[in-house]
Parts: structure tokens; C-alpha cells; sequence
């Protein structure tokens, strides 16, 4: 049986898995989102609304705020993916603004109090989720889909002139990458106890961001070695303190000098290949 | 009617300062597509530094309003140095996130430095006041508008009037054709950077003064609502970011007065979203660019 520390490390690091990976699909058509916090807030306010309120299991309401994540990313993604990215960086930059004090004046919702009373969140499950999302971003890696993506990441127009439809596929990307970014909100709403407008402000989203740029774009393997990796860090670098935010700052800008691609690219997945194969 | 009036003082006042955010941003970003994300942290640590400085001098306007832009013009450049000069262009993410960064680094640093509580701005020009009709004109008003109203001009006569200006346009337009033609294109947009952090300095003291308080925790804030003025008047039309960024204020005044403060944030942030739905090239009917 697993301690009750252990038990905590392993469902936080699970939570932001999912997040990277929910930031990734939009990194991995060239999109980039700076308010995936909203969505996030998104699926923790629904599942949390229709588990305390409405008495749903955890499971279910979990989905549900993913549906409703995914279904509002459509709906910004529709207009503002035709332009260049600039015009998705701010739009949920915005957004992700806006999803806070929208939540902030609803009382329905606990307004700035915030809601407490979710619970439930264990190891196991989220390790299940965790699991079901790999496997989905493996196949996605390796279907025709995954291939158009990437192509789209690569370049745009010459995407477009192979025949792929690259606003269809930009996206459904992001869609899926808002629904498994509100199952991460959801999950740690009843992981915490306890949501407020503030958690999902915009420090939440640059935190997903560092996960997906620290482990690196190229491949989904780097938003999860990301997420793990910096789950972890808060507990070896206790000693940092009040200048913690300062220190993830400056490896940021450090990591955009040194190695903006991340810490994990391709050609040292296919170095580790070889090594291992020899 | 007189309060109506009052409150469209107010928003111009207010607005003017968005503007000048508005036009900082708007510059880096014509120039280079770079979303300088630190612009907002700028600007709040530039007030802190003109706050200081008021303070330190016993009220000297001039003086704190010299170290605020003093210290938006060292930011500008660092920005530069941080997140553009030395990192790679191969990755378009990387100088916009680097950003990010650097406005973790100065929003930690401020409030390690000046704590996290809100500070009072001193008015060193007092409560005089001018009765122009229904609407009561302070004087520290009159330095506001005729600062901002000189910095406008001033980027104006720079962007069409000097060789810089025209460098500026150039590289904005294409920097592989700039370059080419001789346009000294990396000194230029460093140079961009530095006028960006000028006119954010400017903007931060200016600030403090309107609503007499800062906490290191403006600085997204502002930030957000100088992106919506700048997106109202289109992507990188210095123009259109001055008349946005006016708009932005009037739109707040009013969300204050007839609504509630707490749906001022709300409203604003929902007229960038819808503006960058529907009317994406802003309002001044510029076509929008399709870049990848």
C-alpha cells in the first residue's frame, strides 16, 4: 500500500500530465494557447457543480467538463484559428482572463469564496486517466491525423498544397487538447477540496505551458517527461521559497537561449533508440 | 447628463494611459510579431521605480517621471536582450514565451523587493482644480493628457519624419527586404524595444498617478487592457492603438458607472474576444494578414 505522500506526488504529477497533454495537441499543429488555465477552470467548475450539487459520480462529471471544455474550445478556436497565431495567443489570453472573472462574479458558481466539498480523486483513477491519454496520443502519433498535424506544424502552406484541410485538423486539435485539459481540472478540484477563481488565473496557465516547452514540442513523450519532471521540482527546490516563481522565470528564459525546443527532441528520442537497441 | 460627461472625462483620462500601454505593445509587435508579454511587468515596475523616486525627492514630478521612463527604457532593452537578441528565430514560440518568463522574474522581484501590499501614490501637484463646466479638471489631469498628447506626436514625427521612423516602417514590412536595401535591421528593432520601453515607463507613472495606488500585481492587468485597445484599432496600427486604447478607458468608466465594478473587467475582456472574433483586423480596416 502506498503512503499518503506518495499517493499525493503520483496524483499531482497525473493531473499535469494531462494538462501538458492537453496543451500539446495545440502546440503540435503550431497553436499556441496562453489560457489553457480557462479551460482547466472549465471542466473543475462543471464536474464540481454536478458532483456536489446534482450528487453525480466522479467519473461522469469529470466527462461532462471535458465535453463542456472541448466544446467552448471549438467554439473560440472556429473563428480565430483562420488567422495567424498571434490572433489565438491573445484570444486565450483573454480567455483565459475572462473564464476567471466571469467565475469570480457568479454566485452560483461560489463567486470569489470559491466551492469546496469536492472529493474523491484517487491514484488509481487518475493513473487510469493518465493511461488512456497516452495511449490516445501514441495512436494519435502514429495516424494519418498525427502526420497532418505535424505537417501543419512543420509548414502551414505546404501542408495545405498536400490537400490537408489545416483548419479542420488545427481545430479538432484543439478541441481534444481542451478536453483533456478539463479532465485535469476536474480531477484536481476533488484532488484539492477546494477551487477559487484565482487557481486557474493566468500563473496556472504558464505553469502548463512550462511543463510542454521544459520536456519539449516535438513529441507528446516531452510534455509528459515536462509535467513529471516539474511536479517534482517544487518538493527538491522547498528551499528556494519566496523566490520559487522568480527561479521558474529565469529557467524559462534560460531554457528559450539553450534549448528552445525543449529538453526532449527528436533526435534524442532516437538516440536513446539506438543506445537501447545496441 | 453632467455625470455622463464626467464619466467620459474619466474614461478619456484613464483611456489615455491604455493608449500609451496600447502603443508599446503595438510597436514591438508590428515590428517583429512578437507578443511581448513582459510589457504589463514593465510598466508596473517602472511606477514602482517613479514612485521611489517621488518619494526619495520629496515630490519632484519631473524627476520620478525621468526614472520611470529611464527604467521602461533598461527593461525594454533587457526584454530585448532576454527574449529576441540571443534567442533562436528557428522556434517563433520561444521569444514570446522567454517573455513570459521575464515577467515572472520582475512581477517576483517586485514583490520581493516592495512586498506584496497596495502603495499610495502621493499627488504632488495636490487637489487644485479646474471647474471647465459640469466637469472637475485636477491638475495632475492636465500632466497626464499633455504627456501622453506629446509622446503621440512624438512616435508620430519619429515613425514618419526621421530615418529611424522609416527603418522602423521597413523592417515592419519585411525584414529580409530591409536588410537588403541596407537598413541596419538588428540595431532597429533593438531600438524598437528601447522606444517600446520608454513609452511603457511613461504609461506606468502615468498610471500610478490616475488611480494613486500600485500593487506588483498590475501589471496583467494593464497589460490586457492595452492588448484590447491595440486589437480594436488592428494589429500593429499605431493609430488605431491610440484611438483603442481611449476606447478601452470609456468602455471601463462606464462598465463602473451604469453596470458594477465587478463586471469592469468582464466587459472589457469580452469586447477583445468578440472584436477578435468578428472584426479581427480591428476597426481601422486593415486586411489581415494571413501568416503562418
Amino acid at each position: 500500500m502506498l503512503s499518503v505522500f506518495a499517493d499525493s506526488i503520483i496524483i499531482g504529477a497525473g493531473i499535469n500530465i494531462l494538462l501538458a497533454l492537453g496543451l500539446y495537441f495545440t502546440l503540435a499543429t503550431g497553436q499556441f494557447s496562453v489560457g489553457h488555465g480557462g479551460f482547466m477552470a472549465i471542466g473543475a467548475y462543471t464536474a464540481s457543480i454536478l458532483t456536489v450539487n446534482f450528487g453525480w459520480g466522479l467519473i461522469s462529471a469529470v466527462l461532462c467538463g471535458a465535453v463542456a471544455a472541448s466544446v467552448i474550445g471549438v467554439l473560440i478556436g472556429l473563428p480565430v484559428l483562420r488567422f495567424s497565431h498571434l490572433y489565438l495567443a491573445m484570444a486565450t489570453f483573454g480567455f483565459g482572463e475572462i473564464v476567471r472573472a466571469a467565475f469570480s462574479v457568479n454566485d452560483y458558481a461560489g463567486g470569489v469564496g470559491g466551492l469546496r466539498g469536492m472529493q474523491g480523486t484517487t491514484a488509481p483513477l487518475v493513473l487510469g486517466f493518465v493511461t488512456l491519454a497516452i495511449v490516445f496520443s501514441w495512436l494519435h502519433a502514429r495516424s494519418r491525423w498525427g502526420l497532418a498535424c505535424d505537417a501543419i506544424r512543420q509548414d502551414e502552406d505546404a501542408a495545405s498544397a498536400m490537400g490537408i484541410d489545416v483548419r479542420l485538423n488545427k481545430v479538432l486539435a484543439f478541441g481534444v487538447g481542451a478536453a483533456l485539459t478539463g479532465i485535469g481540472g476536474g480531477l484536481y478540484a476533488h484532488h484539492f477540496f477546494f477551487i477559487d477563481p484565482p487557481t486557474f488565473g493566468l500563473q496556472m496557465s504558464v505553469a502548463i505551458i512550462l511543463f510542454v516547452i521544459f520536456g519539449g514540442i516535438e513529441t507528446f513523450w516531452g510534455a509528459v517527461l515536462g509535467a513529471i519532471v516539474l511536479s517534482l521540482l517544487p518538493d527538491l527546490f522547498r528551499f528556494l521559497k519566496d523566490w520559487y516563481l522568480f527561479m521558474y522565470g529565469l529557467l524559462f528564459v534560460l531554457l528559450m537561449i539553450f534549448r528552445p525546443q525543449g529538453v526532449i527532441d527528436r533526435r534524442l528520442l532516437r538516440a536513446l533508440r539506438a543506445r537501447l537497441s545496441r | 447628463m453632467d455625470l455622463l460627461l464626467q464619466q467620459l472625462y474619466n474614461g478619456v483620462l484613464i483611456g489615455s494611459t491604455y493608449a500609451l500601454v496600447a502603443l508599446g505593445f503595438t510597436l514591438v509587435l508590428g515590428t517583429l510579431d512578437l507578443l511581448n508579454f513582459a510589457h504589463g511587468e514593465t510598466i508596473m515596475f517602472s511606477a514602482y521605480a517613479g514612485l521611489l523616486a517621488l518619494l526619495a525627492s520629496g515630490g519632484s514630478l519631473p524627476l520620478a517621471m525621468a526614472i520611470a521612463v529611464a527604467t521602461g527604457a533598461l527593461l525594454g532593452t533587457a526584454v530585448y536582450l532576454g527574449s529576441f537578441r540571443f534567442v533562436s528565430k528557428k522556434y517563433w514560440t520561444a521569444p514570446a514565451l522567454s517573455t513570459v518568463g521575464i515577467a515572472l522574474i520582475l512581477q517576483t522581484g517586485a514583490t520581493r523587493l516592495w512586498g506584496t501590499e497596495q502603495r499610495a501614490v502621493p499627488d504632488p501637484l495636490g487637489d487644485a482644480n479646474l471647474q471647465l463646466g459640469p466637469i472637475s479638471v485636477g491638475l495632475s489631469h492636465l500632466v497626464i493628457l499633455g504627456v501622453t498628447v506629446v509622446l503621440m506626436l512624438g512616435l508620430h514625427l519619429l515613425l514618419k519624419r526621421t530615418r529611424l521612423g522609416k527603418a522602423m516602417r521597413a523592417v515592419a514590412e519585411n525584414h529580409v527586404t530591409a536588410a537588403l536595401l541596407g537598413v541596419p535591421v538588428e540595431r532597429t528593432i533593438a531600438l524598437t524595444f528601447l522606444i517600446s520601453g520608454i513609452l511603457a515607463g511613461a504609461a506606468g507613472a502615468l498610471t500610478s498617478l490616475v488611480y494613486h495606488t500600485i500593487t506588483p500585481f498590475i501589471g496583467l492587468n494593464i497589460l490586457l487592457k492595452g492588448m484590447t485597445g491595440m486589437v480594436i484599432g488592428g494589429l500593429g496600427n499605431v493609430y488605431g492603438a491610440m484611438f483603442g486604447g481611449v476606447l478601452v478607458g470609456m468602455l471601463e468608466v462606464l462598465a463602473v458607472g451604469y453596470l458594477s465594478s465587478s463586471y469592469q473587467d468582464v466587459l472589457v475582456f469580452a469586447a477583445l474576444i468578440a472584436v477578435l472574433m468578428f472584426k479581427p483586423a480591428g476597426f481601422f480596416g486593415i486586411q489581415v494578414r494571413d501568416r503562418a
